[in-house]
């Protein structure tokens, strides 16, 4: 409970910022973003990261399940291990790199985001499937299960909230991410955080950055609610700590 | 007896450290040194290189402190580092002297308004090149045929027409600007719906336009893409956006000592159409012609700075190689 106590505080703060700054109307010669500027920004930014997170899952939930059965042992390490090499390209090059390929516009942003977004996920995938105790399996076997029951009433529910946190990760460095979107013809949050830096206003930085930091927070915490609730409950550790 | 040679110590101290601190050098015709700044975008290189290769031809040696920022810029020439630089009258007006902008005043009247101002700060302008590189409204060729639209005022009824609905694409900083979107917007009365408005960097505003992903977009008076890809500039009929004349100004100390660099400086500016005389429309676009040309030997061709000020002076016999 304490960490939620902690992380509510810092999403009012952070809130309190972002509404101060635009309460402000006018810092040094330059104008701040209105209210409807900052909630259609907001919006974009989090369309972009539904969208972005939504495709992300869709590849790398079945592709990470899938690698991590035997027959496929081979495709592991071309697998995880080029997720794991592409999350080591900075973010910024990502971005900068998709807009001579496909064009100056939202599309860039969201292929550039679901690629940096895939990693997380399908490194939970897999290790969500490789971890389940061989014994639980074998015993299912004993009873008399067939393959796919096992899939569907062991293996699932208990991958479930280690692909969770996954998803979670992902959507959390994703709402980062996608502040450069602007840079290649997208829309969201980085326009005000980007506009500040441009016209090197801290406060105008602030506008764009703290309502940014508010979304990863607010949206983590709710992610980090579902991950729970999904979790069999035999598996729950403590709930008074959490 | 022991304050009387603690006195004399003390005097024959002050008198060693007199003794040390340097004289004023004499300036001799190879002594003559002056520091020039430019800011960090293309026509600043060059200006720097214009003025930096021609005091030098001129027995000056010339200390050049480029890619400096606006306001980096501005603190040499008042602390005294920099000597000479060429700065825009529209900034000089709201930027460094802090004045609103009336919409309607006119290049000439703008400048002899900062010359005014700026003797008072000791600075001294010389003639200006009236190369207005102010933010204009742009389109890719054949939008503003297509919808008969030359002005801002018929840009502006575009807008209406269309409930604001025109792909548009601005600079980060102009969409905060006291002289930027929102201001341009009440001025002429229209309302660049948000759903199709984009903003970005200043190079992205140009991809923007030339992939056609922008039908408007913001640009400045003297961009190099403008003449290579045939923009069309919505004429500002009602004089909304400030001129920007780009103009060199020197410190009035500098100048008491070398009173022949204004008459080098000003040598320069007359080779640029209006060569230093008051500004008409025609004189202006003219020589925002001149500075994109010159901007794209840089921005397009790839040549430095450097070779592109020199192959100028050459050519308008300002210096011989």
């Amino acid at each position: 409970m304490r960490h939620q106590v902690i992380l509510f505080a810092l999403l009012t703060l952070l809130l309190g910022a972002t509404l101060w700054v635009t309460s402000l109307g006018k810092v040094g010669i330059y104008s701040t973003f209105t209210y409807s500027d900052l909630l259609h920004s907001a919006w974009a930014h989090f369309k972009m990261v539904f969208i972005a997170v939504v495709i992300a899952t869709a590849i790398s939930v079945p592709l990470g399940v899938l690698v991590a059965r035997p027959v496929f042992s081979p495709l592991v390490l071309p697998v995880i291990g080029g997720a794991n090499i592409g999350q080591t390209i900075p973010s910024l090059a990502v971005i900068a790199v998709m807009a001579p390929l496909l064009g100056f516009g939202l599309q860039s942003a969201i292929v550039a985001l679901v690629i940096y977004g895939l990693l997380p996920i399908l490194r939970n995938a897999y290790t969500s499937i490789k971890s389940i105790d061989p014994a639980v399996i074998e015993a299912a076997q004993g009873m008399g299960l067939t393959g796919i029951q096992i899939a569907r009433r062991i293996e699932l529910p208990l991958a479930r909230p280690v692909i969770m946190a996954g998803i979670r990760v992902s959507t959390v460095i994703t709402v980062g991410t996608a502040e450069l979107a602007v840079l290649v013809g997208g829309e969201g949050l980085g326009k005000i955080t980007l506009t500040g830096v441009f016209a090197r206003e801290p406060l105008i930085i602030l506008q764009g950055a703290a309502p940014t930091a508010a979304m990863a927070i607010a949206l983590g915490l709710v992610l980090e609610l579902a991950e729970r609730r999904m979790t069999p409950r035999g598996l729950r550790i403590e709930p008074e700590s959490f | 007896m022991g304050v009387k040679l603690k006195r004399i110590f003390c005097t024959l101290l002050w008198a060693i450290t007199i003794a040390l601190i340097p004289g004023p050098v004499p300036a001799g015709a190879t002594d003559k040194r002056v520091t020039v700044g430019n800011k960090n975008f293309t026509e600043q290189y060059i200006i720097g290189e214009l003025m930096k290769q021609l005091l030098e031809d001129r027995g000056f040696k010339v200390d050049l402190r480029s890619d400096l920022t606006s306001m980096a810029l501005r603190g040499g020439m008042e602390s005294g580092d920099i000597d000479l630089c060429a700065d825009y009258t529209g900034t000089a007006w709201m930027v460094h002297l802090k004045h609103q902008y009336e919409p309607g005043t006119d290049n000439n009247q703008l400048y002899y308004l900062v010359k005014e101002k700026e003797k008072g700060n000791q600075f001294i302008w010389l003639h200006p090149t009236w190369n207005n590189n102010t933010y204009a409204m742009a389109s890719w060729p054949g939008f503003a045929t297509k919808h008969q639209v030359a002005t801002l005022s018929d840009l502006a009824g575009l807008y209406e027409k269309k409930d604001g609905k025109i792909e548009t694409f601005v600079n980060f900083e102009f969409s905060i600007r006291p002289d930027g979107l929102s201001a341009l917007e009440k001025f002429y009365g229209f309302k660049a719906a948000k759903s199709t408005l984009k903003a970005g960097t200043p190079g992205a505003s140009l991809i923007a336009l030339r992939e056609h992903k922008a039908d408007i977009a913001m640009v400045f008076g003297t961009d190099a893409s403008i003449a290579k890809y045939g923009w069309h500039i919505y004429r500002d009929d009602k004089s909304f956006f400030p001129p920007y004349d780009l103009t060199p100004y020197i410190r009035k100390d500098a100048l008491d000592k070398y009173p022949e660099m204004a008459d080098i400086i000003n040598g320069l500016v007359a080779t640029f159409p209006g060569g230093g005389k008051p500004a008409s429309p025609v004189i202006v676009g003219k020589c925002q012609g001149v500075w994109q040309q010159l901007n794209a030997k840089v921005d397009i061709e790839r040549m430095e700075p450097r070779e592109v000020a020199e192959k100028y002076l050459i050519e308008h016999g300002l210096i011989k190689r």
